[in-house]
């Protein structure tokens, strides 16, 4: 027969008895297990979606404040480039006045310089061209020469005025006037003769007895020293003289 | 030769009888017990997914999901029993391959046994689901006159899922001991893979005929 009743019997209880060992064993442990990953997935999907609210939120928040570092950034850039230009323009400033400056005390210098090359140059063109005169008047001077300049000199002293010598000439008697009449070369006596006679017309000196001597430095001429004062007429003093007012002019 | 395992008999006490059917249940119900124990014993929600425990939750899910497009909205509530059928069929047709075994679904007693476990189950869970009083309302669509042939109906519709099961595993069988006798060696080899295919669509037929009888008469109501 195919059909045993005690194995159908058998077989349902052993079926009923499967179901429940897989119940037990398999269908419930797995769909728990899954049923829990399929929370735990949702639960990190919600956790993710928060997270990923929060992230746009920080994100915003973070663009807004970039764009006002941005902002502030410009400004400070702005503010430092006008700074900047500002002090640049001052340090420019400062620099070109001390350039100015320096560049006035150069000229004053450069000018200074060039004013005592100028000075040194006229001095030493003056020296050498009164060197020059010296020595040319040296050169040239001789007795004749001397002659003619003590013909010169007789005429002036013997043209003066008598009081002009006044004030030199020592009235009293007690006090001997100094006369003294210096040449370059040794002077003739009818020179001397005549200078004695010009000085007793001239300056009313009668028996005066001046001294004759030879003094090279007048180089040619003659030199007439009564007392304090000084009458002279030769190239050395023309020479002495003209150096001196050069000198005071340079001064 | 036997037809049927049930014939072989290993051990006989009274109305006892322990037969080949019964001892190769077992054999297929402590092989699916252990196997489910064995990789279910571990599992743990924090844990990562072993390559075991990964096909079984596949196997698990598309019975799940079988059972959702067949039209029954909560499928935990179906999945251990239609589950179980699918699984006890498959494997006992696919354990034809080993030397020596009968699959159980070749005996009669296991799909009449099987059917009449659907039989059952379809007025328990449509009762529970619905109501006694709702669920015996249904017999008398569209009128009462309906009755006597919806009755026949579910026992014509139990007998025919018990012996087409049947059926084709022990015409399997029988054709493969036929052909032993003729062709030794190529064509029972074939016909054993035959026989898999045969089995793995039978397992799935039975199921999903299952979860249709039990779907029909919440659609029936109204209310599945």
């Amino acid at each position: 027969m195919l059909i045993d009743w005690f194995t159908i019997i058998a077989q349902i209880v052993n079926f009923l008895i499967l179901v429940m060992l897989l119940k037990r064993f398999l269908y419930k442990p797995v769909l728990n297990a899954i049923e829990a990953r399929k929370n735990k997935i949702a639960a990190e999907l919600q956790a993710a979606g928060n997270i990923r609210i929060e992230a746009t939120k920080i994100r915003d928040e973070y663009e807004l404040k970039t764009e006002k570092l941005e902002g502030d950034r410009n400004a400070l850039m702005a503010a430092a480039r006008e700074e900047a230009r500002i002090e640049r323009e001052r340090r420019l400033e400062e620099v070109r006045q001390e350039t100015e400056a320096l560049r006035q005390r150069l000229m004053q210098s450069f000018n200074d310089q060039q004013q005592t090359i100028e000075k040194q140059i006229t001095r030493k063109a003056r020296e050498e061209v009164l060197a020059i005169t010296r020595k040319a008047f040296s050169e040239l001077a001789s007795k004749d020469l001397e002659e003619h300049v003590a013909e010169a000199f007789l005429q002036r002293l013997e043209t003066s005025d008598k009081d002009s010598w006044q004030s030199y000439i020592h009235r009293d008697e007690k006090k001997a006037n100094r006369v003294t009449v210096s040449t370059a070369f040794e002077l003739e006596p009818r020179y001397r003769e005549r200078i004695i006679k010009a000085l007793n017309k001239s300056a009313g000196l009668e028996d005066i007895q001046p001294v004759f001597r030879i003094k090279a430095d007048l180089v040619c001429g003659v030199e007439l020293q009564i007392n304090d004062y000084t009458l002279d007429w030769n190239f050395g003093s023309y020479h002495h003289s003209i150096h001196q007012k050069l000198s005071q002019e340079e001064a | 030769m036997n037809i049927t395992p049930d014939q072989i008999v290993y051990w006989r006490y009274g109305f006892f009888t322990l037969n080949s059917t019964i001892l190769m249940t077992w054999i297929v119900m402590a092989v699916l017990t252990l196997a489910s124990w064995l990789i279910t014993r571990n599992i743990k929600p924090d844990a990562p997914v072993t390559g075991k425990q990964g096909m079984l939750e596949m196997i698990v899910l598309m019975i799940h999901g079988q059972i959702e497009e067949l039209g029954l909205k909560r499928p935990t509530q179906y999945i251990s029993l239609l589950g179980t059928l699918f699984l006890f069929i498959l494997i006992s047709n696919l354990a034809v391959i080993f030397p020596g075994f009968r699959p159980p679904t070749g005996s009669l007693s296991t799909t009449a046994a099987l059917a009449i476990c659907v039989f059952l189950a379809v007025p328990v869970y449509n009762i529970a689901r619905m109501g006694l009083k709702k669920y015996l309302k249904s017999y008398a669509r569209p009128n009462p006159v309906m009755i006597p042939f919806n009755i026949i109906g579910e026992i014509s519709r139990t007998l025919s899922l018990s012996f087409r099961l049947f059926g084709n595993i022990m015409s399997g069988e029988m054709i493969v001991s036929i052909l032993l006798t003729l062709t030794p060696f190529f064509f029972p080899v074939v016909m054993n893979l035959f026989g898999i295919l045969t089995g793995a669509i039978q397992a799935y037929i039975f199921a999903v005929l299952a979860t249709v009888y039990i779907a029909a008469a919440g659609t029936n109501s109204g209310n599945n």
